[in-house]
């Protein structure tokens, strides 16, 4: 062996030349890692109770309801039992949903953040959209899934309960994309911002507390600009309320507007365009975070 | 030997256990002014004990006493303690001064410019105090955090893997560093997984393996062990028990075990020998060799060697 | 000690932080000066009381404490950074008080300021509506810096149980059930304001008196204190 010399050994290596998987792959192995994520899924027990608590919240109860409903039969006086409206029920959904993309959209984000993984994932062959769309499809699944359930169960129970259900069926076949549209709006729109205000934080619980803020100090400013002010200003203001815009945007789509400052059709196009104006803030702040 | 005045730790019978897990086993150890490594595998246990004697941690059972006294709950005794933790990680948003200058002022000092710029000095940061943490490398944090632990000037260091993410320059100057301390007189007790890191750097050293003391004593008594301990490979081939027949004649061959229909189990003295020797028995017998491996390079084979005078 | 409440204010009010609690503070004052220059529906006495209670004492307010008494240990917790604060010779008391003082500053007083100074922009007349609102607010502000404080030391989920004792227990039951209301850091903060001034919040439903809702406050700062002390000599520190 020649003792000054140095010498390269050709041992074989080769670069990989077989299949690479497609920009669809990527961005479904990011979703699915998002779902994983959102329902808390290998990260042992404790991971799993605030997803699955929020989430049992939001189905239980209508299937409670339904339950009952069963046992108590037809004949009851709606005074005493009756299930609630579609778009009644999206009123409590929102609650433990919104407290859900508090606590559980932060854990997509920051601890990506956090560890300083954002680079590996730059420095791979996804862009920062690819990234931040997957992680946000992956939120919206869990949160679409949640919402649309309890009010499947709903349109089924009555379908299943009415004397004549195929006429039944008939008559309200436009519920089913009332449904659909109501609880994407309401699942694009707590989506969307949970997943921005995690984008703002490298610690969960900052990014939890600060959705909350959102919602409630929100509330409560609304409430005020409705309550002690009159005028198109206030009517204005009070759309920052987003628990009751929500819940008048719902009604409106059920067809079901009641006497509000701001109509139902105002409150829903109103919530759209803030879901693509997030929407677009977010795609900004991931490029930013994955270029940084 | 003339008797030390009292040493500076005295370690009873601590075990300590969470979860099912048994950290430290009955250990008993006495640790007197000069420089003490305590060495293991990672999860030996030495980080466990090391806590246990900083106060950090309870023991489940034994006592631990420093300068005498119950060194648990009973934080003035902390004036004459310095304790860096494993963690590496620090209040990233101060300057190296102001960390530094935060430990001084905990710790209630009188002089504390002084102290703080001596520190300083001597981990060799004087360039860069005024940058953040967030900015130093992992060496530079290791350094600033060593210059706030010894700021005080206390009588005892517990330094738990000190050395990790020094290159050598650096561990040659903090080498040099705690000899310095241990030559005014302090104790100093540091901890490592590498065995070579502690090389100058010991004078006593304690082995910990999987909770249990496996050997305590003077650092070149069991060095010189190490060198003469037996090795064992093993060596897979078509032919074992004609390959066996055929290493039992070398002479640096100390045992042959057959295992199974294709294995081997050689144990030797002198690897080098061996290695020279093996291709050439094989070849001379005709066996093809499928598969040649030492079984027991790992530093926990080392330990365990040691603590029970057997090999794997 | 005031290195270590120091340490905290710098490690809780980093930039973007301070920013955010003062424009969170900023809305009441904003919504009183709209008030005044706007057409309004009701009474300057009612929309003080609502947003007192509704905006300031029942959001901002518990959530911002919830931030920082959370992080005030939280922090250090995850970071594992408590070691710099343990292995020192100070007595453990100075070192939660510390912590605690801190995040009492860093969120309660700006909020007690804002409570101040909007129930003086809406209700120009006299300071007493405005100095008892502050004051209940500040009160409000030291119980639940101790409580939080305290759950930030003693588990990693103590965000999450803030928000259920804020948003479920002090929202709902307390509010409702009688025989619990006296367990209510909100209701204590609401009835001292009443107290001091009767015109603030006359509406609100059994009030405490003034040495009730300010022996609550005191029972739950002391306690809390002490329990955090309590666990702080006696834990393991990471």
């Amino acid at each position: 062996m020649s003792a000054d010399a140095g010498e390269v050994f050709d041992l074989g290596y080769r670069g990989y030349e077989g299949h690479r998987a497609g920009r669809w792959s990527r961005r479904d192995a990011i979703w699915r890692d998002g779902i994983r994520a959102s329902l808390g899924l290998g990260r042992g027990v404790g991971g799993k109770v605030a997803p699955w608590l929020l989430l049992g919240l939001v189905l239980i109860p209508m299937v409670v309801l339904v339950v009952v409903a069963a046992f108590v039969g037809p004949a009851t006086d709606p005074n005493d039992f009756e299930l609630p409206s579609y778009a009644d029920y999206h009123g409590w959904a929102m609650v433990p949903l919104g407290l859900f993309a508090a606590v559980v959209a932060p854990l997509l984000i920051c601890p990506d953040r956090r560890d300083g993984v954002l680079t590996l994932y730059a420095a791979r062959p996804i862009t920062p959209t690819d990234y931040i769309g997957a992680r946000w499809a992956a939120f919206l699944t869990v949160a679409l899934g949640a919402v649309w359930l309890p009010e499947a169960v709903l349109f089924v129970w009555n379908v299943l309960d009415a004397r004549s259900p195929g006429t039944f069926l008939v008559h309200n076949w436009d519920v089913v994309p009332r449904i659909l549209l109501a609880g994407a709006l309401l699942a694009s729109v707590l989506a969307t911002l949970g997943l921005l205000v995690a984008t703002f934080a490298t610690r969960r619980a900052y990014a939890t507390v600060a959705m909350l803020a959102v919602l409630f100090i929100g509330s409560a400013l609304g409430g005020i600009a409705e309550d002690d002010f009159s005028g198109g200003v206030a009517d204005a203001v009070s759309l920052v309320s987003l628990p009751q815009t929500l819940d008048d945007a719902v009604h409106w789509i059920f067809g079901d507007e009641g006497d509000r400052p701001v109509p139902g059709g105002v409150s829903f196009a109103f919530l759209v365009g803030l879901t693509i104006v997030l929407a677009a803030w977010l795609v900004r702040r991931a490029k930013r975070l994955l270029r940084g | 030997m003339t008797g030390v005045a009292r040493p500076t730790v005295v370690v009873d019978g601590v075990s300590k256990w969470f979860a099912g897990v048994v950290a430290v086993s009955d250990v008993s150890l006495v640790i007197e002014p000069g420089v003490t490594a305590l060495l293991g595998p990672n999860g030996a246990g030495k980080t466990t004990l090391l806590r246990a004697i900083g106060g950090l941690t309870a023991p489940s059972q034994g006592t631990v006493t420093v300068f005498g006294e119950n060194v648990r709950r009973n934080p003035g005794l902390y004036r004459r303690i310095g304790y860096m933790p494993e963690h590496e990680s620090v209040y990233d948003f101060l300057t190296g001064r102001e960390f530094v200058e935060l430990a001084a002022r905990l710790q209630g000092l009188d002089d504390r410019d002084r102290a703080v710029r001596r520190a300083i000095e001597i981990v060799d940061l004087d360039a860069d105090q005024d940058r953040r943490l967030k900015t130093y490398s992992r060496g530079m944090r290791q350094r600033m955090r060593l210059a706030a632990t010894l700021v005080h000037e206390p009588e005892l260091l517990v330094l738990d893997e000190p050395l990790s993410g020094t290159d050598p320059a650096q561990r040659l100057h903090l080498r040099d560093v705690v000899r310095g301390l241990a030559a005014e007189g302090r104790t100093i007790l540091v901890s490592s997984h590498i065995l070579e890191e502690v090389d100058e750097l010991a004078d006593r050293i304690h082995l910990m393996v999987s909770g249990k003391l496996a050997a305590s004593g003077d650092y070149r008594a069991i060095r010189q062990k190490l060198d003469d301990r037996p090795f064992v490979v093993r060596v897979d081939c078509a032919d074992p028990r004609r390959l066996a027949a055929g290493l039992v004649g070398i002479e640096a061959v100390e045992s042959v075990e057959i295992t199974g229909t294709v294995g081997l189990r050689v144990r030797s003295r002198d690897v080098a020998s061996l290695q020279r020797s093996l291709p050439v028995v094989a070849r001379e017998l005709g066996v093809r060799l499928t598969r040649v491996e030492p079984l027991d390079d790992s530093l926990e084979s080392v330990f365990e060697y040691l603590a029970t005078g057997t090999g794997a | 000690m005031t290195a270590v409440f120091v340490l905290t204010v710098r490690q809780l009010a980093g930039s973007r932080r301070l920013w955010l609690v003062l424009g969170l503070v900023s809305l009441p004052v904003l919504a009183a000066v709209v008030f005044r220059v706007g057409d309004s529906t009701t009474t300057s006495d009612r929309f003080a009381d609502n947003v007192t209670r509704t905006l300031i004492a029942s959001a901002i307010l518990p959530l911002v404490m919830l931030l920082f008494a959370t992080s005030a240990f939280g922090n250090e917790l995850v970071d594992r950074t408590l070691g710099y604060l343990a292995l020192k010779p100070i007595a453990r008391w100075r070192i939660v008080v510390s912590k605690l003082a801190a995040a009492f500053v860093v969120g309660g007083v700006p909020i007690a300021l804002s409570g101040f100074v909007t129930v003086a922009v809406v209700d120009g007349d006299g300071m007493k509506g405005a100095a008892a609102t502050g004051l209940g607010l500040l009160a409000g502000a030291a119980a639940y810096a101790a409580l939080f404080t305290w759950a930030g030391l003693v588990t990693r989920h103590a965000l999450l149980l803030g928000l259920v004792y804020v948003f479920v227990w002090e929202a709902t039951l307390a509010a409702y059930l009688d025989g619990i209301r006296f367990l209510s850091i909100r209701r204590y903060t609401l009835s001292l304001i009443h107290a001091l001034d009767g015109a603030r919040l006359a509406t609100l439903d059994n009030p405490l008196s003034a040495a009730g809702a300010l022996v609550g406050t005191a029972v739950v700062l002391a306690a809390f204190t002490a329990l955090t002390v309590r666990k702080l000599t006696r834990m393991d520190v990471p």
